[in-house]
């Protein structure tokens, strides 16, 4: 019997043909998986129900930084769960490595456990890939003075103060450089744990472009600007 | 080097007034009088464009259309600013609502299935 009790967040846009599995993969190992559609036009919902997952709808698109926080508003207002996973749909991650994750958590009472790439491996990224990675991992240590491995892994771990730390503002993928940045302004403990990634066919193709860098970057520096004036 | 100077501070001045925080009443009203202010002065200088020529030869602009051209691009710019920060809040409040709707339909469909409706 695990001492955590934790609800696992996906969110997905126009995943019908994969989130079933995934679903079905961590439902063998959680009772609680609550699946943010973010205005798919697909079948993705019907997919990820059928899976025995719980489905909460965004009618229109809004970005996965918008999916994620309504997943921490369930899990902070509709349960009493101790921790949320954070786990991509499009199946990049593995589960033992969430469940890994758990227990690290659950044993040393870190706020919040970011999952590493760079400590674990990686498997099938392209060359321009892991020099983009590269670029943003040297960026966000610098904005956040954290000592990174990685960043932007969707893989991780959030207890209650983390959760409710967490007011993402940025809908789109900048919002994993504002999770970072909530670690230091919310002074919360953190950690990295590694995992694995698995580049497939099908998420290498519906993975975000390269030149989303330059839109993380634009919307970072815009909020910043407005935050300081 | 007047104008320089009226240019690129009044440019930064009122980009960090824009930018600096949420619509008011008062911001509101200053922006509509600016724009009633830019109104009239274009009217007189259609009336009077010996007028405009005056005022740029007054600031140190050699041509009346350069200094039209000056001020319409600091219009401009002013304009994007808090048209992209006006949409901006807009989109917020979108997710805000799309996001607690989520929440509420949840709700709604689990009050049905428990009541067998």
């Amino acid at each position: 019997m695990e001492s955590w009790q934790a609800v696992v967040v996906v969110p997905m846009y126009n995943e019908a043909a994969v989130v079933g599995d995934v679903v079905a993969g961590l439902r063998e190992h959680f009772s609680h998986v609550v699946c943010v559609d973010d205005g798919s036009r697909d079948g993705s919902a019907a997919a990820a129900r059928a899976a025995g997952g719980i489905v909460l709808t965004h009618r229109v698109n809004l970005g996965q930084g918008a999916a994620l926080q309504t997943g921490f508003d369930y899990v902070l207002s509709r349960t009493s769960a101790t921790h949320a996973v954070t786990f991509d749909a499009d199946g990049q991650y593995r589960i033992e490595d969430a469940l890994a994750m758990l227990s690290v958590a659950t044993e040393t009472g870190v706020d919040i456990l970011l999952g590493s790439r760079n400590l674990g491996r990686t498997e099938g990224q392209p060359i321009a890939r892991r020099v983009l990675m590269a670029a943003a991992l040297r960026y966000s240590r610098r904005t956040t003075g954290l000592a990174l491995t990685d960043t932007h892994n969707g893989l991780r771990v959030l207890n209650r103060r983390a959760l409710a730390a967490m007011d993402l503002r940025h809908r789109g993928m900048a919002h994993a450089s504002e999770i970072e940045s909530r670690i230091g302004a919310a002074s919360l403990t953190w950690q990295e744990h590694p995992v694995t990634m698995l580049y497939s066919d099908y998420s290498r193709s519906k993975g975000q472009s390269n030149l989303n860098a330059f839109n993380i970057v634009y919307d970072l520096t815009a909020a910043r600007m407005r935050a300081s004036a | 080097m007047i104008i320089k100077v009226f240019l690129l501070a009044g440019l930064a001045l009122a980009s960090w007034w824009v930018l600096k925080g949420k619509p008011t009443g008062g911001r509101l009203a200053l922006a509509r009088i600016s724009s009633l202010l830019i109104a009239a002065a274009w009217i007189v200088g259609v009336l009077f464009p010996d007028t405009v020529s005056w005022a740029a030869h007054a600031v140190g602009v050699r041509e009346a259309p350069s200094l039209v051209l000056y001020v319409l691009v600091v219009v401009f710019t002013l304009s994007t600013i808090a048209q992209r920060l006006r949409v901006q809040d807009l989109e917020d409040k979108l997710a805000r609502l799309t996001r607690a709707h989520a929440l509420l339909e949840l709700d709604v469909v689990e009050n049905k299935d428990a009541a067998g409706v």
